[in-house]
């Protein structure tokens, strides 16, 4: 077995001439001997390993003894280049566009995950910071740290200086106009407010007694919304404000750059004991994070509360088991490091294919230097001189293309970074040194690709010996197999790219049409929350009781012109979750499990103001809700169409089992109704049929949605001041017309689509303009030839063929791995998405691969009308 | 000892050419012959550098040997210490010799 190719190739380059046989023969011997001690793979490694380290050692070698410039290329290769690239501007163009497309997209994904991945607090010592994370055992789920292990923690850890908790949300900002404004909180445990190196713009941090018992409510609050609504005036601080229901003292004013744990407007205290909660553990949504001491490592902070919660459970063995890590406090979440990585690669590899199409381009071009270069060869040019000249063109190239795939990934990632607002503030996404490593790398390995494979397979023979193979029928250098691979590869990534982009495309027509009958123009909807105040009174507000979605249905429904409102778990196609179903036996059919389906949970009120058609039987009633109602459902028509094959279900029993719950113990219910399609899915037909149930539960947030007569986006305002009034502590979200609901779901999906065909796209016509190339020099080069057979007898059919068979196999091959290739990535862009997308597009691929068939057959069109013209006669003269 | 004198690199592949004969002495066999004798690892780039050094200064020639089978169909490029080479290790041993001269018992001393 032989020594890996590409190192025999790299020490073939690299080793001067006269030491080249013996340094192959050593490398063979040596990977001889390797391949017995360590196996195939292990030696395959490292001999590819020995390669480089032998390569570099020449370099070097040479460059200290002055024998050779570092990699052969002198300022005359470089003037050379730039006259190359004045004479042949659009081929240049091409090829510097065609990489900068590839190099930033490459860096902006680089750089997205790199920032995502190596986030750092933005102050001294951020470093250290860790969170806790608590899995409830054996299933895995994330849990929050019971009350008593976190004192535990804090009374005896050695290895942390501190721990403490904290949480994020909005709460309600009265402003002295009587307008109520929902703005960003942090709840932190005071205490921590000393390990965060910060002077407060005025007045002070929060401090440990304010969050003792019975201390007075007090709000730091940030600068931006001192000055912007708090007046900013210096006598903020002691001034009072209203949170919620609670009015608390402004003590402090942060500055604009402090952002712990986020970017926040006001920062309110934890009570040590409770965390915000009750005596059983913290409040949802709190979690516990800690700073190491110095010189401590994660793991070993992480061993020791491993250790005293192991001997805490073991006083406890009825306590439920839990798994405790520590992380940093900037690790990103499970699985992305994965997900970015993978994506990246696939936007290196679609960047080394666009270099392997420029490689061809530059090839065919290189052809018409055949002459030049057997001069120079004559003259005692070495092949790695050659080489070098060849290279420096597309070294410039990617030069050129680096410098402005830079600042257009510079730009895009500036623009990302104000776009995507809801990151953690210690991801920026700008062009870190790390990037800058990669940018080089990336832009070397498309070089090395674009032009010093073209280069090797260009002076693989002696270039006067190729002068005289000209004109003989043989491809020659045109394309090796290398070439021809990428040529496929280039199509075949286009025709995949453009199907996953049309059928996103289409899903996002779909879902902008919809096949759903929902009333247009005339629904306005809402969220609802109750916001998060760790020491909200009960008394003052109605959320937390049992009915608050009844009580603000009421407050809507009493508006004036609001025709019919009500609440849901989920309005119209924003997903909801899917369920287990079972369909109650009959006299003619047994009892079965149907496949999950969305449930939405809704109120009296909410189907009516969605103006749903009664198709049979009825909608929900107020008797539905009460304790002694009986359990009962409303269905949808593809329910009807696809369980029950459009039988009528009114008097049918289902029974719905929520994910982790015992089968048996679900209530049959009872179907009372059928409604039309009200798009419980975005665009997914499969998830078109669902089930609406009586919302009973307490939930923490919902959707309203209200009709009227008139203009609904006119009740927006006195939406939000009945819902301030109803209690301070529930906050309107997202006000918006039904139309709009998930619009930035489909505003993704069109973007995605948008992006998706660009890159197809260009792909696709970078292939195509690498096929013209090469036929048309093919045609060049073979005139001679092609002048013979005519002058023989040729039919314009042979010719035709023989000019254009080779890129017929290609486009045929790349079309036919693009197809499998398109499956794939559809199923990958389904899985990635949260809506997913239409099936049933059968039309897509089939266009696509006419329109590259038309296309494909359009770049040959030009060169194969040149080899139809050639004249025999002046073919002959040619030589 | 010559004016450049010899690098501990330098003074180790002489000693293996000079070991391993001149039939027997190219980059490979250098490496490893270095390598069970001293236990240390000298890459077979490094012995290249060293090599062509030496070469270069005047201390070794080298010679290329008959294709083999077992390398792909390359010849070996056998390596050969020439006088200059031996006056050079001749010096190097003089030179250590001088110095180790009377240490040995405060080495030994030494844990």
């Amino acid at each position: 077995m032989k020594a890996p190719a590409w190192a025999r190739l790299l020490l073939g380059w690299i080793v001067p001439e006269d030491r080249r046989e013996d340094v192959l023969g050593d490398l063979e011997e040596a990977h001889g001997r390797r391949r017995e001690r360590l196996g195939g793979v292990r030696a395959w490694l490292a001999s590819s390993l020995d390669a480089c380290r032998v390569a570099v050692a020449f370099v070097l070698y040479r460059w200290r003894e002055g024998e050779s410039r570092l990699p052969w290329i002198t300022g005359s290769d470089l003037r050379l280049s730039l006259r190359l690239m004045r004479k042949q501007p659009i081929l240049a163009a091409t090829a510097v566009l065609a990489l900068a497309v590839g190099i930033t997209l490459a860096m902006v994904g680089y750089s997205m995950l790199d920032a995502s991945l190596h986030g750092e607090l933005p102050f001294e010592g951020g470093e250290r910071f860790v969170t806790l994370r608590v899995l409830r055992m054996p299933e895995g789920h994330r849990t929050s740290l019971d009350l008593e292990r976190y004192h535990l923690f804090r009374e005896s850890t050695t290895t942390l200086e501190h721990l403490g908790a904290l949480g994020i949300g909005q709460v309600n900002l009265a402003q002295p106009s009587g307008r109520i404004e929902p703005v960003q909180g942090a709840f932190m445990t005071p205490e921590s407010f000393r390990f965060l190196s910060v002077t407060p713009r005025l007045g002070r941090t929060l401090i440990p007694a304010d969050g003792a018992p019975g201390a007075p409510p007090v709000a730091v609050v940030g600068e931006s919304l001192w000055r912007n609504v708090l007046g900013g005036g210096t006598d903020v601080v002691g001034r009072r404000i209203r949170l919620g229901a609670i009015e608390r003292i402004v003590v402090g004013v942060m500055p604009e750059s402090f952002e712990f744990p986020t970017r926040s407007d006001v920062w309110l205290p934890l009570d040590e004991r409770f965390l915000g909660g009750d005596a059983s553990g913290a409040r949802a949504g709190v979690g516990i994070f800690g700073i190491l001491r110095p010189e401590v490592s994660r793991e070993v902070a992480e061993e020791e509360l491993v250790t005293l919660s192991r001997r805490w459970r073991a006083e406890r063995p009825s306590e439920v088991e839990t798994r405790l890590t520590v992380h940093s406090f900037t690790e990103p979440p499970n699985g992305l490091g994965l997900f970015g990585t993978v994506m990246v690669t696939v936007l290196v590899l679609v960047l080394l294919v666009i270099a392997g199409n420029v490689a061809n381009l530059i090839l065919a071009r290189t052809s018409s230097r055949i002459g030049e270069l057997a001069v120079r060869s004559a003259l005692g040019a070495s092949r790695p001189r050659l080489i070098g000249q060849l290279t420096a063109e597309v070294l410039l190239l990617g030069t050129v293309a680096a410098g402005l795939g830079l600042l257009a990934a510079q730009w895009i990632l500036a623009q990302l970074d104000v776009l995507i607002d809801e990151k953690p503030s210690w991801i920026v996404f700008s062009a870190s040194p790390r990037t800058m490593v990669f940018v080089v790398g990336i832009t070397l390995a498309a070089c090395a690709v674009g032009g010093v494979l073209p280069a090797l397979r260009a002076t693989r023979r002696d270039p006067a010996a190729e002068i005289r193979r000209r004109g003989r029928a043989d491809s020659g250098f045109a394309m090796g197999r290398l070439g021809k691979a990428m040529m496929i590869g280039e199509l075949a990534l286009s025709v995949a790219l453009l199907s996953g982009a049309l059928v996103a495309a289409r899903g996002f027509v779909v879902y902008l049409e919809g096949g759903q009958e929902l009333p247009r123009g005339s629904v306005l909807t809402a969220r609802i929350v109750t916001v998060g105040v760790p020491e909200r009174s009960s008394t003052t507000g109605i959320a937390g009781t049992t009915d608050w979605p009844a009580a603000v249905t009421r407050t809507i429904q009493a508006l004036p012109g609001v025709t019919a409102a009500g609440v849901t778990s989920r309005l119209p196609r924003q997903d909801p979750p899917t369920q287990q179903v079972f369909l109650a036996a009959e006299t003619d059919e047994r009892e079965r499990e149907l496949p999950p389906l969305p449930i939405a949970y809704v109120q009296p009120g909410y189907l009516e103001a969605l103006d749903a058609r009664v198709v049979a039987g009825r909608l929900f009633t107020e008797r539905d809700f009460g304790d002694l109602a009986l359990p009962v459902a409303v269905v949808n028509e593809p329910f009807v169409a696809s369980v029950l094959g459009g039988r009528n279900p009114v008097g049918r029993r289902i029974r719905t089992v929520a994910p982790g719950e015992g089968g048996q113990e679900a209530i049959w219910r009872e179907i009372v109704g059928v409604v039309p399609d009200l798009g419980f899915s975005a665009a997914d037909p499969d998830r078109a049929a669902g089930i609406y149930l009586p919302l009973t539960q307490e939930p923490r947030f919902f959707y309203l949605a209200l009709r009227t007569a008139g203009d609904p986006t006119r009740l927006t305002e006195p939406l939000h001041k009945a819902i301030a009034e109803l209690d301070p502590d529930l906050a309107v979200h997202d006000v918006q017309l039904l139309d709009r609901v998930n619009w930035e779901e489909r505003a993704f999906l069109g973007g995605l689509g948008t992006a998706l065909c660009t890159m197809g796209a260009t792909a696709l016509l970078l292939s195509l303009a690498g096929i013209y190339a090469i036929l048309s020099f093919t045609v060049t080069r073979r005139s001679r030839e092609i002048g013979v057979r005519v002058a023989l007898g040729a039919s314009r059919r042979q010719i035709l063929r023989m000019v254009t068979g080779s890129a017929g196999k290609h486009l045929v091959l790349g079309a036919l791995l693009g197809t499998v290739m398109a499956f794939g990535f559809l199923r990958a862009q389904d899985a990635m998405l949260v809506t997913r997308l239409p099936t049933g597009e059968p039309w897509v691929l089939p266009a696509v691969v006419v329109s590259l068939a038309v296309a494909g057959v359009l770049a040959c069109l030009i060169p194969a009308r040149r080899a139809l013209d050639i004249e025999p006669s002046e073919a002959l003269r040619m030589e | 000892m010559g004016k450049k004198g010899l690098g501990e690199l330098e003074l180790l592949v002489l000693l293996a050419v000079l070991r391993l004969g001149e039939d027997e002495a190219y980059a490979v066999s250098i490496a490893e012959e270095i390598r069970e004798r001293t236990e240390r690892t000298v890459r077979r780039a490094t012995v290249y550098v060293t090599l062509q050094r030496l070469e270069h200064k005047g201390m070794v020639s080298t010679r290329l040997g008959d294709p083999l089978p077992e390398r792909g169909g390359k010849a070996r490029r056998y390596v050969r210490i020439e006088e200059p080479g031996l006056v050079a290790l001749r010096e190097t041993r003089h030179a250590l010799r001088t110095m180790w001269q009377g240490l040995e018992p405060s080495l030994e001393g030494t844990p």
